[in-house]
């Protein structure tokens, strides 16, 4: 059955609890059934897909440029959580359109209750399907002596949203997930998350998980 | 021709590029404008590596992507290819970057605009027009009509598909090839994405249904990222002998994409040396496609059209069309295809509409939340034309006829744009009354489109049911042509079964009967109402008899499904949970009952006053003081909503009273909408009606509805930093336009001081306090 690797079955759950505003509740039988019911939806019509890549970092006045890309990140937030790396992994994560497809659906069939606990569930997923990217990018930066932090995502600070262009393309994720950006710099899928993540090297000093 | 009958194409730029030290991100094309030798020396490896064709370096040469550099990019990269000694040059089309309405926000004609710049820029001088990696067929389809109608070189078309063997928007091999083969390509395929090991299968899902030749142009293997890098693995030989067995599979023409070199295409045109080139043989048959799914008719099988998204005659759908709620006509979709249907037609002719312009949106509406194909079904051929084009897929066009006028205007349309049609057997004449005149006119529509080079199978054909009341001598002369125009013309035909029993009573037995008769004379495709039991019991049914239904396990497991369900509950007097209760609890599929057994001795108003808005009042109190959660909470107002819809049912218009009408929106540029739903449904549960114009409402739609309705509330919604500007603006021009309504806004990203800011007169933090001030606008 498509769904979520037991290890991070409890992740998604809180995650979920927590986006329908039931944090640490423990729903009544009806409910369960209904966010069960949403989230095997949800694992049935997702198709997870993510990519990520490493880069030095040059930093100048334009901000801090990611070598060999046309991405460069201005402001302080950024700055001060890039502080100590010498490089940087972009990552995106994607649940894909059929996503998108079935909450249209429902949303037109009028099943209301069903199309919003179908975007908590996906938002809960598209949460934990970037943390298994998160953890593979981390070992692969292990590899080769880097310690990954954090992920900080485009539009948080002072980091301005505009930069999500460039991320993408420096990933080539129109092609490789099929993810893609609006004039008003909306990810489509709306399912999807990018990020930014400092890679220090193992000696280095440690930067706290998000 | 070269190698025994193959083509063979170049291989992969960008990666080349990449590895001469071009930066992730960069667009390739700027290239052939900063360093056009290096663009000739790579594509001279190709030409000395035995490729026939050379793309040229124009992938991305859009406005979008390259801004006014585009068209100069586009010239330079056909003029540079020619440099390198390429002996055929093809201009190469990528994706625009951006996702096609209605799922993403570009208009068709922008994307088919951006092709069509490209083309102009570039076709002088190339050979052929090569579109690649595409991912959404509506896209590749604007590229293709883009190329065809700007130039008149040959026109090849791949694309791209993902593990899963579908592409990102879930197109599969088959659906594609059969939808761009049938819009004019010279040859389909797939390119990147997968190697050539995993493109087998796809391969062959491809062969046999489209007469033009296959392309691919794998990749050097999966894509891995190994230590933060993709790299891509097969080397030449490996590819090549890969490949080989793609060429055994039928495909005609090939090269690489990403991770090929040189060294891979001189591999593959060995394997093309020691082998002759060999088109898989074309299997004729009826093939209709949405962007999701073939449905094929080989006259062996049943295909049902659920006819119900057709105002006439259907007062709900005429309200419908009238508000423009596209969404609620998707749902009739859902329902039909819910309820079994392999096809939809889709009607939107009311005298105050204009065809031209509602057809086309409707299509785009109902291809986002279905995968069904559908019927496009009207007969003013500019709007017949407006919605094909903008149609995901290769469409059935209901529908010429025998007149020569009808033929003059409809059979273009389906050649332009690779339909297939329904042909119904009347003429300038009128319906005649034997078969065998029905069949000659068949016959003439067939032989006119072949003329034209509609093929054959394209043509389906609809013999007429007459009514049984006024016409009952002639009944059983439709049933008669369609076992003649089977057997003489070899085409499958489309009936509209329920006009047979216009007039009498029982209608659904009739209508069944003759549906079992009509199956039995050889029809292929009933046009029916799905939602009658007794229709497709009829079909399940003959499945079954017809040998379709293997074993009949679909037939066993349907009725295995309603033999387990349980009756429904007997209520048993006080046992019986009341209207309140199931609000309440939420408990949508008890609903009917309860409103059924109150309206027995109640006024609707008083279950209303007395039952649903009490419960709704105490739903929503608990749900402040953290009792119940946003889960009970919809389910209570979906609840609230269905025993609403059934109490304006069955009371008189004006029994039901609107406390005031509201209009929603979410504004342009944003297309999250679940807020707004929610809101929606809170408000028509306090009693307002609501005019829902949609998501990424433009600001002059917004306030032409406000000043045609007369509207005095206004809610706008806005989920992005980015588009509270347009929130802004739309506030502007309702102000500016002089419309006298008071605004709310609401929205994710929205406070008290952004509301202000934008020029709002209220900020509703949550769907109950948009009620609330709902109820505080219109007094009550």
């Amino acid at each position: 059955m498509p769904g979520i690797e037991p290890e991070r079955a409890a992740a998604f759950r809180a995650e979920l609890l927590r986006r329908v505003g039931m944090m640490g509740r423990e729903p009544d039988a009806d409910t369960e059934a209904r966010l069960e019911q949403a989230s095997a939806r949800c694992f049935r019509t997702a198709q997870p897909r993510h990519a990520y890549a490493f880069f030095p970092l040059e930093r100048g006045k334009d901000g801090i440029c990611l070598t060999g890309t046309r991405l460069c990140l201005t402001g302080r937030s950024i700055a001060a959580y890039l502080e100590g790396a010498a490089q940087c992994a972009l990552m995106a994560v994607t649940l894909g359109m059929q996503t998108e497809r079935e909450q249209r659906m429902l949303a037109a069939a009028g099943r209301l209750t069903e199309a919003v606990l179908f975007d908590a569930a996906c938002s809960a997923y598209i949460e934990i399907a970037a943390d298994a990217c998160q953890a593979e990018l981390a070992a692969a930066a292990a590899r080769r002596g880097l310690r990954a932090g954090g992920r900080f995502s485009p539009g948080y600070g002072d980091l301005p949203l505009q930069v999500q262009g460039a991320l993408l393309s420096a990933l080539d994720a129109p092609r490789r997930l099929g993810l893609t950006l609006t004039d008003s710099l909306l990810m489509l899928p709306r399912k999807s998350i990018t990020a930014i993540v400092p890679l220090v090297r193992q000696d280095g000093p440690a930067k706290s998980e998000e | 021709m070269p190698y025994n009958g193959f083509t063979l194409f170049d291989g992969g730029m960008g990666t080349m590029l990449q590895k001469a030290g071009m930066p992730a991100g960069m667009r390739p094309e700027q290239y052939n404008l900063t360093d056009p030798a290096l663009i000739r020396s790579i594509q001279a490896q190709y030409v000395a590596a035995g490729a026939d064709v050379i793309t040229a370096n124009t992938f991305g040469a859009t406005e979008h992507k390259l801004g006014a550099q585009a068209a100069e990019a586009a010239a330079a990269g056909v003029r540079i290819a020619r440099e390198a000694g390429a002996r055929r040059v093809a201009l190469d089309l990528g994706p625009t970057g951006a996702m096609l309405a209605p799922l993403g926000a570009m208009p068709f004609d922008e994307a088919y605009e951006q092709f069509a710049a490209q083309v102009r820029a570039g076709a002088p001088g190339a050979d052929l027009v090569l579109i690649e990696t595409m991912s959404d067929l509506l896209e590749a389809k604007a590229a293709l009509l883009a190329a065809k109608e700007n130039c008149a070189l040959p026109v090849f078309v791949t694309m791209s598909f993902a593990a899963d063997g579908r592409s990102f928007l879930g197109c599969d091999p088959k659906t594609a090839a059969v939808t761009l083969a049938s819009l004019g390509a010279d040859a389909v395929g797939i390119n990147c994405s997968l190697g050539p090991r995993e493109l087998l299968p796809l391969v062959r899902e491809m062969a046999g249904c489209v007469r033009v030749p296959l392309l691919v142009q794998p990749n050097a293997g999966l894509p891995r990222i190994v230590e933060g890098r993709t790299v891509f693995d097969v080397g030449p030989e490996e590819f090549a002998g890969l490949v080989g067995a793609l060429l055994d599979a039928g495909v005609t023409m090939a090269g690489g994409c990403c991770g090929t070199t040189p060294e891979h295409i001189r591999a593959l045109r060995r394997e093309m040396e020691r082998r002759t080139a060999r088109q898989p043989a074309y299997r004729p048959c009826t093939r209709i496609t949405s962007g999701q799914r073939t449905v094929e008719l080989d006259g062996t099988n049943t295909v049902v059209i659920g006819e119900r998204i057709n105002p006439t005659g259907r007062k709900k759908l005429r309200r419908l069309f009238a508000e423009a709620d596209w969404t609620a006509i998707a749902g009739e979709a859902i329902e039909q295809e819910e309820a079994g249907a392999d096809l939809l037609d889709v009607n939107a002719g009311l005298p105050d509409l204009d065809e031209a312009e509602v057809l086309p949106r409707l299509i785009g509406e109902l291809q986002a939340v279905t995968p069904l194909p559908l019927q496009i079904d009207s007969s003013d051929p500019a709007a017949i034309e407006a919605a094909v084009r903008v149609y995901c897929g290769k469409p059935l066009i209901n529908s010429v006829n025998g007149k020569r006028e009808s033929m003059d205007a409809i059979l273009p349309i389906v050649k332009q744009y690779g339909a297939a049609v329904v042909a119904l057997t009347l003429d300038e004449n009128g319906i005649p009354p034997t078969a065998e005149e029905r069949l000659a006119i068949a016959r003439r529509i067939v032989e006119r489109a072949e003329a034209m080079g509609i093929p054959r199978e394209d043509v389906l054909v609809d013999c007429l049911v007459l009514t049984a009341s006024t016409n009952q001598a002639m009944v059983l002369q439709t049933l008669r042509a369609v076992s003649l125009v089977r057997r003489e013309l070899g085409c499958r035909t489309v009936l509209g079964v329920s006009n047979v029993s216009f007039g009498l009573p029982a209608r659904e037995t009739l209508n069944a009967t003759f549906l079992g008769a009509a199956f039995g004379a050889g029809l292929d495709m009933p046009i029916l109402n799905p939602l009658s039991k007794k229709y497709m019991e009829v079909v399940s049914a003959f499945r079954v008899l017809s040998n379709q239904d293997a074993g009949a396990a679909a037939f066993i497991a349907a009725h295995a499904v309603s033999a387990e369900t349980p009756a429904a509950p007997q209520p048993a007097g006080d046992e019986a949970p009341d209207v309140r209760t199931l609000i309440l609890s939420g408990r949508r599929d008890r609903i009917e009952e309860a409103v059924r057994r109150e309206l027995q001795d109640k006024e609707p108003m008083e279950i209303i006053n007395g039952q649903i808005i009490p419960a709704l009042d105490t739903v929503g109190a608990r749900f402040e003081r953290g009792e119940v959660f946003l889960p009970q909470l919809m389910a209570s107002a979906e609840t609230a909503k269905q025993g609403f819809a059934l109490l304006r049912a069955a009371s008189p218009a004006d029994r039901v009273q609107t406390r005031g009408r509201v209009l929603l929106a979410t504004v342009h540029g944003d297309i999250h909408d679940i807020g707004k739903n929610i809101v929606r449904m809170l408000l028509e549960n306090y009693g307002f009606s609501v005019l829902d114009l949609g998501r990424d409402v433009p600001a002059e739609t917004v306030v032409q509805a406000v000043l045609r309705e007369k509207i005095r509330l206004v809610g706008l919604s806005a989920l992005m930093t980015t588009t509270v500007r347009s929130m802004a603006e739309t506030i502007a021009a309702l102000r500016a336009a002089g419309a006298d309504c008071r605004i709310m806004v609401g929205g994710a990203v929205l406070t008290q001081e952004y509301a202000e800011m934008v020029g709002a007169d209220f900020y509703a933090r949550d769907a109950a306090e948009s009620a609330r001030i709902a109820a505080q606008v219109f007094g009550g």
